[in-house]
C-alpha cells in the first residue's frame, strides 16, 4: 500500500473549504451545536404526564427566577430535568417587552394536558406550556422581530416529528429543525404558549392523546435525570485497552512522511 | 461472508474496491453502535467503544499502519482542533439545546472518546483516504472521506448533524494532507469533542 504524502496545496484548499463550509453550517443552525459528535450518548426514557402502561411517569417541569440585566430580560435557559430535557426554551438578552416595575422575570415550563385535539396526525409524547412572565405575574411577550427557541424532544425513536403550537382554537405547524438528536426538535418561536411534537404517518407504540381535556395543573414534582454509571471494570477495560492501543501505536509505527 | 474472507477482500490490491469495502464495513458499525446504544450509560460506553475498536481493526484490516508523528503534525492539529471549535462559536447562533454530552464518568467518557477518535482517523484519514486517493486522486479523497464521516453519525444523531459533520469532515481531511499523516487530525478531532464537556 502507498502511503498519501504530504499535498500542502489540496490540505490547503480542504481545509479553507471546510471552515467557510462549517461557519456557513453553524450561521444556519436554529440551536449551537458542538462541531462533531462524538460523544456518548445516554437518552433516558421519555416521561409521560399521563403513561401508558409500561412507560415511565412524573414528567418534570421547571420554573427559574431571573433578575434584569442591566434593565433588560436576561439572556434565558429553561429547560426539564429529564436527560436530555424534554422541553427547552432558550432566550438571547433584550428579547422580551417589559411593562414598568419589571424587577426580575420568571421562566416556567410545564407538562399539560393536550388543550385541543389535532386534526391530522397525533401528538407525540407530552404537551408543554412555556411562560415568561414578570415578578407581578404578567405574562411577558418578545420584543418584534425577535425569537425564542422552543427545543422539545419526542418520546425514543420518534424521529418524524413536527413542532406544532396551539393557537387558542387549533394547532398551528411551525417551522421546525432538529435540535441535535433524532428525536429532538428545535424551532425559532414568535410567541410563547403550547407546543407539542405532532407526527403523522407510521404509528409508534406510544398513547394518542386525541380527546380534548380541560387545563390542568402541571406535574409538581420534578425528577432529577436517572443515567446510570458504568461498572468499575467497564472503567478499567477501557483504561487498559486505550493503553495497549498507545502502546502499538508506540512499538509498530515508523515515522510520519 | 467469513471473517477470513472479509478481511481478504480488504487487503484488495484494487483501491476502489478497498475503499468500497472500508465504507461498508464503516456504515455496519455505525449501524450497530446505534442499535446497542441503547438508553442507558453502560451500553452507550460499551457501543463507543466497541465502534472505536471496530474501526481500528477495518484500518489495520485495509493495510493502514501507524506512523510516529512529527511535532509539528501535534501543533498543526491542535491549531486546528481550536478553529474547528470556536468557528461554529463565533459563527453560530448564540442559543444552545442540550444534547446531554457529558456522561459520567469523565474518565470512561474520556476513554471511549479517545478510541472512538482513534478509530475513524486511522479508518477515514488513514486506509480510506489513501484507498481513494490510488483510486481517483485527492478531490476524490477528500470528498468521500467527508460523506463517510458526516453519515456515520446519522444513527446516531440524526440528519441534522449532517452539515456540519460534512464540513468539520473537509477540514480533517485538510489537515491530514498538509501533514502527510493521522496525527493533526486525530488530534484536531480529540480536541473538539473533548471541548464539548465544556461547552
Amino acid at each position: 500500500m502507498v502511503a498519501v504524502r504530504r499535498q500542502p496545496r489540496a490540505g490547503w484548499v480542504a481545509l479553507a473549504a471546510g471552515l467557510l463550509a462549517l461557519a456557513a453550517a453553524a450561521r444556519l443552525s436554529p440551536t449551537w451545536h458542538p462541531p462533531l459528535f462524538d460523544g456518548i450518548v445516554v437518552e433516558d426514557p421519555y416521561k409521560y404526564l399521563e403513561p401508558p402502561p409500561g412507560k415511565p411517569g412524573n414528567a418534570t417541569s421547571v420554573s427559574d427566577t431571573l433578575a434584569l440585566d442591566q434593565g433588560v430580560s436576561p439572556q434565558l435557559y429553561s429547560g426539564t430535568l429529564e436527560n436530555p430535557p424534554q422541553a427547552q426554551m432558550i432566550a438571547d438578552r433584550d428579547a422580551f417587552q417589559l411593562p414598568s416595575g419589571t424587577t426580575s422575570i420568571k421562566a416556567s415550563i410545564a407538562p399539560i394536558k393536550p388543550p385541543a385535539p389535532v386534526t391530522d396526525g397525533r401528538i407525540s409524547g407530552n404537551v408543554y406550556e412555556f411562560k415568561v412572565a414578570n415578578q407581578a405575574g404578567t405574562d411577558l411577550a418578545l420584543v418584534p422581530g425577535t425569537t425564542i427557541t422552543i427545543v422539545l424532544r419526542a418520546p425514543n425513536g420518534v424521529t418524524n416529528g413536527t413542532i406544532v403550537h396551539f393557537n387558542g382554537t387549533t394547532w398551528d405547524k411551525v417551522p421546525t429543525d432538529n435540535g441535535g438528536l433524532p428525536d429532538l426538535y428545535a424551532t425559532n418561536a414568535t410567541q410563547l404558549g403550547d407546543y407539542a411534537v405532532l407526527v403523522t404517518g407510521a404509528q409508534t407504540p406510544e398513547p394518542s392523546f386525541l380527546t380534548p381535556v380541560p387545563l390542568s395543573s402541571p406535574s409538581p414534582t420534578p425528577t432529577p435525570s436517572s443515567g446510570g454509571g458504568p461498572t468499575p471494570w467497564l472503567v478499567i477495560g477501557l483504561v487498559a485497552a486505550a493503553i495497549l492501543v498507545g502502546v502499538l501505536w508506540r512499538t509498530l509505527g515508523d515515522r510520519e512522511p | 461472508m467469513t471473517a477470513r474472507a472479509a478481511f481478504a477482500a480488504l487487503r484488495s490490491p484494487s483501491p476502489a474496491l478497498r475503499a468500497a469495502w472500508l465504507c461498508s464495513g464503516l456504515a455496519a458499525a455505525a449501524l450497530a453502535r446505534a442499535a446497542i446504544n441503547g438508553s442507558g450509560a453502560t451500553s452507550a460506553f460499551l457501543a463507543g467503544s466497541g465502534f472505536g475498536f471496530a474501526l481500528l481493526w477495518l484500518a489495520l484490516g485495509g493495510g493502514w499502519r501507524p506512523t510516529l508523528p512529527r511535532p509539528g503534525s501535534l501543533v498543526i492539529g491542535l491549531l486546528g482542533g481550536i478553529l474547528l471549535v470556536g468557528v461554529p462559536l463565533v459563527a453560530g447562533p448564540s442559543t444552545r439545546a442540550l444534547t446531554a454530552m457529558r456522561p459520567e464518568p469523565f474518565v470512561a467518557w474520556l476513554v471511549v472518546t479517545i478510541l472512538v477518535v482513534c478509530g475513524e482517523e486511522v479508518l477515514l484519514r488513514g486506509a480510506l483516504i489513501e484507498a481513494v486517493q490510488q483510486a481517483s486522486g485527492p478531490v476524490a479523497a477528500v470528498l468521500v472521506s467527508s460523506v463517510a464521516f458526516a453519515l456515520m453519525h446519522v444513527p446516531l444523531y440524526g440528519w441534522g448533524v449532517v452539515p456540519i459533520d460534512l464540513a468539520a469532515g473537509a477540514c480533517l481531511a485538510g489537515l491530514r494532507y498538509l501533514t502527510g499523516g493521522v496525527a493533526a487530525p486525530a488530534v484536531a478531532h480529540l480536541l473538539a469533542d473533548l471541548a464539548t464537556w465544556w461547552l
